[in-house]
């Protein structure tokens, strides 16, 4: 198309504060840091066992203290909004059909909490609580 | 009865004559069952002819009045003045380029639409004498991502079509994803070397706000998630496959 070269506008740098959904998506991809480094965390711990009962109190003693107390929390917080987010995102990415009628996402969602409950009490079970 | 009235703030721009766009404020009525449209029309008509935007149907089907209202794309046709307070600033949309006043840049769009071959490429011939046979149930799996208008609100509302302009875009990859789920289709794969390159469904990163912004209910960020997984599981099948063909 032949004429004046059309105007760009370009996008700030600070886009995403322009939406409350923008800035809750971004606060989604974050929780992949605190999800990281929450298994960062359990990988050195399984070291700190490894090494024996004096390493695995340090290591303990490390989640026990102020700042150990807060990373946990704080993690726990993204964690907890990162599965809550893909629990409310997955029933899109997999439509369930009967006939002509769509599984409600609702079911699918409320499927994925169900799963998370039991694989909760499994692992309690398990670790003999 | 005082009959109520807004500020229209427009976002102009002349590239005869302007370096980069500017806004003009309109007093404009605000008639009880009057949308955004009704407004630009009555300055066009009333107060300022040389406005320019894009308009058609005025009943949200045909994708010609998108424009970005206090900061969020709409149809024009489908935004209530009712709906919005005194003051009420249009622009053209976002993340398109602006050739004039509200109309954005549409031929970006067009021109790469046909790279994902969004027409059906049957899978077999139909019987003969026949044609295909297509059961409701097979219809409602795709008949969702067959609603769009190529408004290209969602190409505003999705922050990676601002950020990556070789990046597809949501309506383009909902368009493939409707004839990959048709049961008279076997294009998939072609469709996939497209669809599934760095330019396609891998740039979403589920943002989901170009859903939220569809006037017509496609949910594109659905139908992209869907087809990461199925492209995926073709990747992860493809050395299973007879031959091993790609």
């Amino acid at each position: 198309m032949k004429g004046p070269t059309p105007w760009q506008p370009e996008m700030p740098a600070l886009w995403w504060l322009s939406q409350p959904n923008y800035v809750r998506y971004m606060l989604r991809e974050l929780t992949c840091i605190w999800v990281g480094a929450w298994v960062g965390m359990a990988i050195v711990g399984l070291i700190r066992l490894r090494q024996g009962p004096e390493a695995w109190e340090g290591f303990l003693g490390a989640l026990g203290s102020a700042p150990g107390i807060v990373f946990q929390i704080v993690a726990l917080l993204f964690v907890l909004y990162h599965t809550v987010s893909w629990f409310r995102l997955a029933p899109s990415t997999m439509p369930i059909w009967i006939g002509e009628t769509r599984v409600p996402s609702g079911w699918i969602e409320l499927a994925h909490y169900a799963a998370w409950i039991l694989a909760s009490l499994l692992i309690l079970y398990l670790v003999g609580v | 009865m005082t009959e109520r009235r807004i500020q229209l703030e427009v976002q102009r721009y002349r590239p005869e004559t302007d370096s980069e766009p500017t806004w003009e404020s309109y007093d404009v009525p605000a008639m009880e069952d009057w949308v955004v449209l009704d407004a630009l029309n009555y300055v066009k008509d009333h107060l300022d002819g040389t406005l320019s935007y894009r308009w058609s149907c005025r009943m949200a089907v045909c994708g010609s009045c998108g424009v970005m209202v206090n900061g969020q794309p709409v149809l024009a046709c489908k935004a209530f003045l009712r709906d919005y307070p005194e003051t009420v600033r249009v622009e053209p949309l976002a993340n398109l380029a602006v050739h004039r006043d509200l109309i954005g840049d549409m031929e970006t769009f067009a021109a790469r639409l046909p790279e994902v071959k969004p027409y059906l490429i049957p899978g077999e011939e139909p019987p003969e004498e026949d044609v295909f046979r297509q059961q409701p149930s097979e219809l409602a799996v795709y008949r969702q991502f067959t609603m769009c208008i190529n408004c290209l609100l969602c190409y505003s509302a999705c922050p990676q079509v601002g950020l990556n302009e070789n990046y597809l875009g949501p309506s383009i990859l909902a368009l493939a994803h409707r004839y990959n789920q048709d049961s008279r289709d076997g294009g998939r794969a072609e469709r996939e070397e497209v669809t599934a390159s760095e330019d396609g469904v891998w740039e979403c990163t589920f943002v989901g706000e170009c859903s939220e912004v569809c006037p017509k209910g496609v949910d594109p960020a659905g139908a992209i998630q869907q087809m990461k997984l199925a492209s995926s599981m073709d990747w992860i099948t493809r050395p299973l496959k007879r031959g091993g063909k790609s």
